[in-house]
């Protein structure tokens, strides 16, 4: 028994090591950085300012930005599960061409994020790009600049990452309506029941865990939401797609602020904790497990 | 109860022996580490003293034939060139290389504010302790910019200006000279004549915004402010040039729009030699494309001329630049003279390799002549000889622009509002100042 356990310590070891040396370290320290001066590679040591790099933080416009544009990338993760969810009911029934269609939905996710980003670049190049092209066929004059314009960039993100977002929750959808039982949606049926009221009334209900974990998981990944965003704009122009992460990324990697950057990290924990605890609670009412 | 000890005496092992392993490594396989025998011991032994030399070029660009020459010619010090990518995610890894004891035995800075966060932090060596070369009478009086508290950290290598690269061939068939001298109003004037069908005028990355502005100030002082202390931006000449380069994004439609550069992400230098812009505003690094006809074939003739004063007549005018390819010595490597040894031999004849590459070196005792050869072998006759040396090798006068680098990046969001005519060039004006005096004030604190 013993000797069972000692090897499933060595089993679980790599991970363990890995979690604590690059995971559970790293959380600590920055937590004891938020509340220091520190300035990496400054030859300082961390002097201690107590709450300052907060009340710094709530009177950095650009911090004010960012939570608003923080908040703006949490409005994809509704309208694509929700278009996840009607695109897997879809494809779950006996369609044309099926496999070739989910397969179709499903590329964006297993395909490398920053390649995306690229080809979202070029749909909505301004001058040359496809979108634009087309706009102007029908007679739109004056298209949008989508990512060019600090009034637009922050739309063309929210459409990548609806778009991105629709693929993976339909593959989690499909694989949740494949667990359904054939015997209620036929009983459903044989009462009399509409498509619609199937969908909203028996469907819908129970893939609800489903929809609590892809709701959950894709508020987490949103908030978080770095590379694409990056990839294209860096954060402009003129800031207007500043969220929390390319904030606090600047304010460590650019400028070495790392106090600072470590406030901002923790601020972002508590937002995405806050509302996964406000998401946990409410479940109570619309899932049925 | 005897189980959970085990767990607890397993899980501290299981963190400390990788950590140990880790720091043994570090230690183990680091040049430092190598480094670590004395230089008195290196020479009675048969190792050679090994030093790493960490820069932004590409090796293939000239840095690993440099080595390779100096290796050669020392089988008692051999040097690894290490690259790293001079952006803000490349010059963390060599800041993180030299806070943690990683092989960094010299380096090369390329950016002023970085350069002074590293002597500041104890990572450069003071230069002054080796007697054997006078770098203001080698360098000129261009070096003495890179002096920080009237000391050298490093020695600055190369004049590395901005430039207008012109294609020769489309201003002779528009009857334009050559300009020797100018202001925005003319370089605006050549970009609409030059313009034509998918033929830009101009191209020009952002940095280069910065360099009529900075040029402006720099008279007044490196930190670009005014005498009493505050930011210097918000001044008529920042507000026209702004003005022009508006209009030839929006008026003229001579220059690519800010807004397409920032979601096409072209490569403008090979805009250039492919024909889709007339000018290119840039520095020397284009060499490396212009003279690569290979890869890059181009039919015209490459002319330069120096960067656009705001007005043609403007006294105060300092070309943004200078001396720069500033290598410093790390104070941890335990090869400090075999290590000075190397860039005294680089600055001043070794980098030749580099001038292929366009790097034009700044010492005296540098052979200009062999460099120039080497810059344009095989190549002659496909650039305007004179117009490349006068701007290349003149008597510019030179400025180096010491403003902070979190000022640097922020004022990139009012570019980008004065360029989508978010904000009129006034109200830009007033907001580079604005975001200029928000760091000072950071700064003096």
């Amino acid at each position: 028994m013993k000797r069972q356990r000692l090897i499933g310590y060595v089993f679980i070891a790599p991970n363990l090591i890995g979690m604590i040396v690059f995971m559970l370290i790293p959380a600590l320290f920055s937590f004891y950085l938020m509340f220091t001066d520190w300035v990496f590679a400054s030859g300082q040591s961390p002097h201690f300012v107590g709450l300052d790099n907060f009340r710094m933080m709530v009177r950095d416009d650009l911090f004010v930005v960012s939570v608003k544009n923080t908040l703006m990338v949490l409005i994809p993760v509704p309208i694509s599960i929700l278009i996840g969810f009607l695109i897997a009911v879809m494809l779950n029934n006996r369609t044309y061409l099926q496999k070739t269609l989910r397969a179709f939905f499903f590329a964006p996710y297993f395909t490398s994020g920053i390649a995306i980003a690229f080809v979202w670049m070029v749909l909505f190049q301004p001058s040359k790009g496809p979108i634009n092209a087309f706009l102007r066929s029908i007679g739109v004059a004056d298209p949008p600049l989508w990512f060019a314009s600090p009034d637009t960039a922050m739309y063309a993100v929210l459409i990548m990452m609806t778009a991105g977002g629709i693929g993976y929750n339909m593959i989690i959808y499909l694989a949740a309506m494949q667990e359904l039982s054939s015997e209620q949606l036929e009983a459903a049926k044989m009462d009399g029941a509409t498509f619609g009221q199937l969908l909203r009334l028996i469907i819908f209900p129970l893939v609800s865990p489903t929809t609590f974990f892809l709701m959950i998981t894709g508020f987490i990944g949103s908030i978080k939401g770095f590379g694409m965003i990056y990839a294209i704009t860096q954060g402009g122009p003129g800031n207007s797609t500043t969220v929390f992460s390319i904030f606090a990324y600047k304010k460590a990697f650019s400028f070495y602020e790392m106090g600072y950057a470590s406030a901002v990290s923790w601020t972002m924990f508590l937002i995405i904790l806050c509302i996964t605890l406000i998401q946990w609670v409410g479940q109570k009412r619309w899932v049925h497990y | 109860m005897r189980n959970r000890r085990w767990m607890i005496v397993g899980l501290a092992l299981l963190v400390a022996v990788p950590l140990a392993l880790a720091g043994c490594g570090g230690k183990g396989n680091g040049n430092q580490a190598e480094g670590t025998t004395s230089s008195e011991a290196s020479t009675t032994s048969s190792d050679p003293i090994k030093l790493t030399l960490w820069g932004a070029v590409p090796s293939e660009n000239g840095p690993q034939e440099v080595v390779d020459n100096w290796n050669k010619q020392n089988p008692d010090i051999q040097v690894e060139y290490v690259r790293f990518v001079n952006d803000d995610a490349g010059n963390l890894k060599l800041d993180t290389a030299l806070i943690s004891s990683q092989p960094v035995d010299m380096y090369v800075n390329y950016d002023f504010s970085l350069y002074e966060k590293r002597i500041k932090a104890g990572n450069a060596l003071d230069l002054s302790k080796f007697s054997d070369y006078n770098v203001d009478d080698k360098m000129g009086e261009g070096a003495a910019l890179w002096k920080v508290d009237d000391k050298y950290y490093g020695l600055p290598t190369q004049k590395g200006l901005s430039f207008v690269w012109l294609n020769k061939d489309m201003l002779d068939a528009k009857g334009l000279p050559i300009p020797t001298e100018w202001g925005l109003d003319e370089f605006r004037d050549y970009a609409a004549k030059l313009k034509g069908d998918n033929i830009w005028g101009l191209a020009q990355s952002d940095y280069y915004f910065n360099v009529p502005i900075n040029g402006s100030l720099q008279k007044q002082s490196l930190q670009l402010t005014k005498a009493d202390g505050t930011s210097a931006f918000d001044n008529p000449l920042t507000v026209k040039t702004l003005q022009v380069y508006s209009d030839m994004m929006f008026t003229d439609k001579s220059l690519m729009p800010h807004t397409e550069q920032i979601t096409s992400k072209p490569a403008l230098d090979q805009m250039f030699v492919k024909g889709e812009t007339a000018m290119l505003f840039s520095t020397n690094q284009i060499f490396r494309t212009t003279n690569n006809v290979q890869e890059f074939p181009r039919t015209f003739k490459v002319a330069a001329a120096p960067a656009p004063k705001v007005n043609k007549d403007q006294s105060d005018y300092i070309n943004a630049g200078g001396l720069g390819d500033v290598i410093s010595i790390n104070p941890s490597t335990k090869h400090q003279e075999a290590a000075w040894k190397f860039i005294q031999w680089y600055a001043d004849g070794g980098m030749l390799p580099m001038a292929a590459g366009g790097r034009v070196p700044s010492s005296k005792d540098f052979p200009v002549d062999e460099a120039v050869a080497l810059m344009f072998k095989g190549v002659e006759d496909t650039y305007d000889l004179d117009s490349i040396k006068r701007v290349m090798f003149g008597d510019l006068p030179l400025g180096l622009s010491r403003l902070d680098r979190k000022t640097g990046t922020e004022q990139q969001a009012v570019y980008d509002k004065v360029f989508t005519q978010k904000l009129t060039p006034e109200e830009g004006a007033t907001e580079l100042a604005r975001v200029h005096n928000d760091n000072l004030k950071a700064l003096s604190k």
